[in-house]
């Protein structure tokens, strides 16, 4: 047997996904270190793994964001390849260029595609250019005048959004309805963008007014496969946080999606992208339009796994190890519908975090449904991190019954101890709206409103 | 070692905050002191409430990950001897990582009371080390 690029994974992340990455390596004979900060030293996942090391105190930016204690640790354990998960340094191109600068595998893209995603002027230029439909706005950065910004935001035609070349997920954006608040928005927006991502350069889009949130998750390997491997809507949000999120998308054209997912395999190939990545439209009016790419495994990978059948995580393992994709875009067949529900440790009212200890930790089961956590009865949900506590996930024929049993799984989780959004999820998966399925990305916000209107 | 090695591993170590370390390789061995401007803030030392009497001492703790040393792997004798003297900075022990030997340093006077984790085994940020009384 040939020796394979790494046998030992650093795991450089927390939480629900250490544990998920964990148990792909374990399918794959990969000896796994979790490392972790002081906070999360007696976490369940921290245990099952094969070496575990800490690496700072609690306060993320001296260890989950720390590049040089990741990098010890994996020197002093061996580990030859670092997973990052998702947030953290997941999307960060100069720790991916220092990590294979030791020596290392990044299990990821290569430094130059994320670079390349995260500018969003190069994001767009480089989606145009393999087909992928994109919002219709500025040519490239924005220039200096503001006059000149004001003949091309007529042509796109109000309203337009402003964003930041160096944002994404919601931040560094601000929406112009008329022309006469163009200059003030451009001022703002650019003194934003230049202290927030060292990135002073602006875009303009038309702003689509009732969007919903869809994504094509794709997979490559390093030796030019690229394939999709499903769609995802994730308009369920609050405050650009995603909440649900369910495959396939309702109501909309197969045909339509088959189109966008080759166009975004395309795009793959010309970035020569490997490992896993999702591409993030708006969808209106029966049309995509390319916002951003994500260039890591995403919380909502689940769905994707439930509806194809494929561990996504395994998968982007073994593309790292330098593995040929042994299937074809024909070998990906989507079968029922999957719904998944963020269980967030926040208050349910105001939604701020809530930190404490869990009493009581009842998880659901059944036909179709799966639960990932790293919690156990007993643990301390830490202020310093992400409140996600768990994500449970209901799979069913299609998207009525994928319903049910997620309302019967939510019904049978109990949480106590800390308060969750459990409650939340019930309302939302009883709403109208909602289950008729298509909703915008303002409907949970709008209801919320509504709510506290009553 | 290549010159250029070793500023990328100077670096790493400035970034963890390592003031004082020893590198080695097949044919040399570098010991390095950072100005106090790249080094860290202060030594590690912790509180530990396991329910365990530890007296009156102070317990110094690792503050990166790597293996616990109580001898440097040349020399046959531990770097300072069980109930030995131990002056404020003093090196006490090392953490090895690779090549590397970050030093463990003394966080007050005294006699090296007890040696609180296993020499050889992987430490991290924080594991308690040793006690000094």
């Amino acid at each position: 047997m040939t020796r394979r690029r790494f046998d030992k994974v650093l795991i450089a992340n927390r939480g629900e996904i250490a544990l998920r990455i964990q148990r792909a390596c374990r399918l794959l004979d990969l000896k796994t270190v979790v490392v972790h900060s002081e906070a999360d030293r007696n976490a369940r996942y921290v245990g099952l793994a094969d070496e575990a090391v800490c690496i700072g105190p609690a306060a993320a930016a001296r260890s989950y964001l720390n590049p040089a204690a990741l990098l010890l640790a994996a020197e002093a354990t061996g580990a030859q390849a670092i997973h990052p998960g998702y947030g953290f340094l997941s999307e960060d191109a100069a720790f991916a260029e220092r990590v294979e600068a030791c020596g290392l595998v990044f299990i990821g893209p290569s430094a130059a595609s994320i670079h390349t995603m995260g500018n969003k002027i190069t994001a767009k230029r480089t989606m145009q250019a393999a087909g992928v439909p994109c919002v219709p706005g500025s040519e490239g950065a924005l220039p200096d005048d503001a006059a000149a910004v004001g003949g091309i935001a007529a042509a796109v035609g109000y309203p337009v959004i402003i964003k930041a070349a160096g944002g994404g997920g919601g931040r560094g954006m601000r929406v112009v309805r008329c022309h006469s608040e163009l200059a003030d928005a451009l001022a703002i927006t650019r003194a934003e963008a230049r202290r927030a991502f060292a990135n002073a350069d602006l875009y303009l889009e038309k702003f689509l007014e009732h969007p919903r949130h869809v994504e094509i998750q794709v997979l490559c390997d390093a030796h030019g496969a690229a394939l999709w491997l499903g769609d995802r809507d994730c308009s369920l949000q609050r405050r650009n946080q995603k909440i649900v999120e369910e495959a396939p998308a309702p109501g909309i054209d197969r045909d339509l999606i088959a189109h966008i997912g080759a166009r975004c395999t395309e795009a793959c190939r010309r970035l020569g992208y490997r490992g896993v990545g999702t591409f993030e439209f708006l969808y209106e009016e029966g049309a995509f339009h390319f916002i951003e790419m994500n260039t890591r495994l995403q919380v909502e990978h689940t769905v994707t796994e439930m509806t194809g059948g494929l561990d996504i995580v395994q998968k982007q393992i073994e593309v790292a190890l330098g593995e040929r994709l042994a299937l074809t875009q024909a070998d990906v067949v989507l079968s029922g519908h999957a719904i998944e529900c963020r269980i967030n440790a926040e208050d349910p009212v105001s939604f701020t975090s809530s930190a404490g200890r869990i009493t009581r930790w009842d998880l659901p089961g059944g036909p179709g449904v799966r639960v990932d956590s790293h919690i156990a009865c007993g643990d301390v949900v830490s202020p310093h991190y992400d409140s996600l506590i768990a994500k449970l996930v209901a799979h069913g024929a299609n998207r009525q019954d994928a319903l049910k049993r997620a309302q019967t799984a939510l019904s049978e989780m109990k949480v106590e101890g800390i308060s969750t959004n459990i409650a939340l999820h019930r309302e939302i998966l009883q709403d109208d709206a909602f289950r008729a399925g298509g909703v915008t990305i303002h409907h949970l916000e709008k209801r919320l409103a509504q709510g506290r209107g009553r | 070692m290549k010159v250029e090695e070793l500023r990328e591993v100077v670096q790493w170590l400035a970034d963890a905050g390592i003031g004082v370390f020893e590198i080695e390789s097949d044919d040399c061995r570098v010991r390095m002191v950072l100005q106090s401007d790249v080094a860290r803030e202060s030594p590690v030392s912790v509180t530990i409430d396991d329910g365990e009497d530890r007296g009156d001492g102070v317990i110094v703790a690792a503050e990166v990950p790597g293996i616990f040393l109580i001898r440097h792997p040349h020399h046959a004798t531990p770097i300072v001897p069980f109930g030995g003297p131990v002056r404020t900075g003093d090196i006490v022990a090392l953490v090895q990582i690779g090549p590397i030997y970050a030093p463990v340093i003394a966080t007050t006077d005294g006699t090296l009371a007890r040696i609180l984790t296993a020499p050889q085994s992987l430490v991290g940020f924080g594991t308690p080390l040793l006690e000094i009384i």
